[in-house]
């Protein structure tokens, strides 16, 4: 069943069996009122038909002319006066009256009964001189014949409309709240691979679908830039592997060309051994990216201190490079030496900074590279700031792209795969790595590692 | 134990101060009161709503928070305890006021710094600062950034101050 006429008949049926129970409760109610108000009327003309046919008071008169005056006669009322003798019978006969019912008024001193419209009452009335009668009364229930069939009748047609009208609302309603979902579907539907960069129009109203949309739009973000990231991943990787690949090419043909000398040989094997050092070590690099890509089960995690790895670090990096200066900053390290623990794997975490300090050292012409360490209740802080060449703005978000290289690093040779190899293994720990940069002034970089959030 | 005033304008820089005068004090355990002048709200429904704990937690930020949380794990066994306080006058009578009743027993405020105003009714209580009835000493530890790397609002204003001073003399 479709969700549009799922509303209709689910708002149609509670509307009608809301309605029909609502108007047979009038209607019950209605006649059961009209039934014991009537009763009770014919009772009292009963009781003042006994006080004037069978008592002689003095002021008879005044009774029946107010009866005369104010009691106007029920349509088809008659009046009853049977006596009642010593052992509980009527003399002369019931006058056509039911039998069962006048021995319930004999019994009861009252007593009602109903015969089709014609609607009886009686009491049991002693005279003054020890006389026994019952007195009834009865007439036709007018209320009852004519009022309750309008009643009912105005009931019917009042459902009849009020059904016609929830068909519309409903349908408006369903309307309404199909409407949007509608055009959602055929806006996404006009979404494909080819044109990712379309996105959903979004209402300006705050309800559940502009929510929808907006999570739509988010989600297409998301797409887009991932498809994004694998087409420059693609075209950056094949570009890297292809230049020593071809200069391996060309060396090797340009050898072969002619019979050359034994030196000459041994020059183009270097060269080619050397761009297949390169090519080797491009390779390793991406499939240790793609290791750490992986949520990091595999790695053996134990206690660090992050202080001791700075140094080890700081020792290691000006190896490499003597030029590269450093400076430490330690004195907003904690007092408690806990807080400088961490569980990691001491490796990664060495490899990580080591690129990080790198970079800096190697994008700021050797100047000197600051690095603080400090921490927070929860996290260790380790700062490393340089004031070399920063990192374009509009560029900061593709940093973390493999292969990406900022548009003013060109006289600076890299791989452009040491900071997403960085992050993947801060993020492996659970920590942060935020990069801050200004152009031609210098780069902060904030890493932040959790610390004592695992039990050792 | 000590009850120190430090004026502060919810910058990560602005904690350098703290630093300095942690390091400047001789006592071995020091209570740290960081303050803010801001003007109460002018308009009644404002004043009606207004509530200290709300604006406090609006100007600060999480790198500010979390500069803080430094400094205490720095300085665990020195600051007992610190906390942000905002003075809402800005006359001499309200803030003498002010210190007694908070118990303040010696003030720090910076040399040479313009606070930076974080919220339009901000006012400066250094002048305030300045002359008070009790101790109160200058640190010439801070100062508004003239270029090199300028604030970036991140923790790592609180770093490389005196790296930089070092550097500054060297060149």
């Amino acid at each position: 069943m479709k969700i549009h006429n799922k509303i209709i008949y689910l708002l149609i049926s509670v509307f009608v069996i809301y309605t029909l129970s609502f108007s047979g409760f009038v209607y019950y109610s209605i006649s059961n009122y009209a039934f014991t108000d009537f009763y009770k009327r014919l009772e009292i003309r009963a009781a003042i038909v006994a006080k004037i046919q069978l008592e002689k008071l003095k002021d008879i008169t005044t009774i029946r002319e107010m009866n005369q005056e104010y009691l106007e006669k029920l349509p088809n009322q008659e009046e009853y006066l049977l006596e009642v003798n010593d052992e509980n019978k009527v003399k002369n006969g019931t006058k056509g009256l039911p039998l069962h019912f006048i021995s319930t008024i004999i019994n009861n001193g009252a007593g009602n009964f109903n015969d089709k419209n014609i609607f009886y009452s009686g009491i049991r009335y002693k005279t003054n001189n020890g006389k026994d009668y019952v007195v009834i009364v009865s007439a036709e229930n007018y209320f009852y014949t004519h009022h309750i069939v309008y009643l009912r009748n105005l009931l019917f047609t009042s459902l009849a409309y009020a059904l016609l009208l929830i068909v519309f609302i409903s349908l408006f309603i369903s309307r309404t709240l199909i409407h949007p979902i509608k055009n959602i579907i055929n806006e996404v539907k006009k979404i494909s691979s080819e044109n990712l960069h379309l996105r959903l129009k979004t209402p300006k109203r705050n309800d559940p679908f502009s929510k929808l949309t907006l999570t739509f739009n988010d989600m297409l973000n998301r797409l887009e830039t991932s498809f994004e990231t694998q087409k420059n991943f693609i075209s950056n990787a094949s570009h890297e592997l292809n230049t020593p690949l071809t200069s391996i090419i060309g060396e090797a043909d340009l050898a072969l060309s002619k019979i050359r000398t034994p030196d000459e040989y041994n020059a183009a094997l270097t060269k080619i051994l050397e761009e297949a050092e390169k090519l080797d070590k491009k390779t390793k690099a991406l499939l240790f990216l793609a290791q750490t890509g992986f949520d990091g089960k595999s790695q053996k995690f134990e206690k660090v201190r992050i202080d001791q790895l700075i140094l080890d670090v700081k020792e290691t990096v000006q190896r490499i490079n003597t030029n590269f200066k450093i400076s430490i900053d330690f004195s907003l390290i904690p007092e408690n030496p806990e807080k400088l623990k961490i569980k990691g794997n001491e490796q990664l975490l060495h490899l990580a900074l080591c690129n990080i300090i790198i970079n800096a050292c190697k994008y700021s012409d050797n100047k000197p590279v600051f690095i603080a360490l400090g921490a927070s209740d929860k996290d260790a802080i380790i700062i490393i700031r340089d004031s070399g060449i920063g990192i374009p703005e509009n560029e900061l978000q593709y940093i973390y792209d493999p292969y990406f290289r900022a548009s003013n690093t060109f006289n600076y040779e890299g791989y452009g795969i040491g900071l997403p190899l960085s992050r993947n293994i801060i993020l492996m720990h659970k920590g942060g790595l935020v990069v801050n940069s200004t152009i031609s002034k210098g780069t902060t970089v904030e890493i932040t590692l959790p610390i004592n959030v695992y039990k050792l | 134990m000590k009850k120190i005033l430090i004026p502060t304008d919810f910058t990560v820089k602005s904690l350098i101060l703290v630093r300095e005068t942690i390091e400047q004090a001789t006592e071995e355990k020091i209570q740290i009161v960081l303050v803010h002048g801001i003007q109460p709200p002018s308009s009644i429904t404002e004043l009606l709503f207004f509530s200290k704990s709300k604006l406090i937690n609006s100007l600060q930020t999480e790198e500010f928070i979390n500069a803080c949380k430094l400094i205490k794990s720095k300085y665990q066994s020195r600051i007992s305890s610190m906390y942000v306080d905002i003075i809402m006058g800005n006359n001499r009578s309200y803030f003498h006021n002010y210190l007694t009743g908070n118990q303040i027993d010696e003030i720090y405020f910076p040399l040479n710094y313009k606070m930076a105003v974080k919220h339009p009714l901000s006012f400066d209580i250094i002048h305030l600062l300045k002359k008070c009835p009790i101790k109160s000493t200058a640190l010439d530890c801070l100062q508004n950034p003239v270029n090199i790397n300028a604030e970036t609002e991140q923790i790592s204003d609180l770093f490389f101050t005196k790296l930089q001073t070092v550097n500054l003399h060297e060149a």
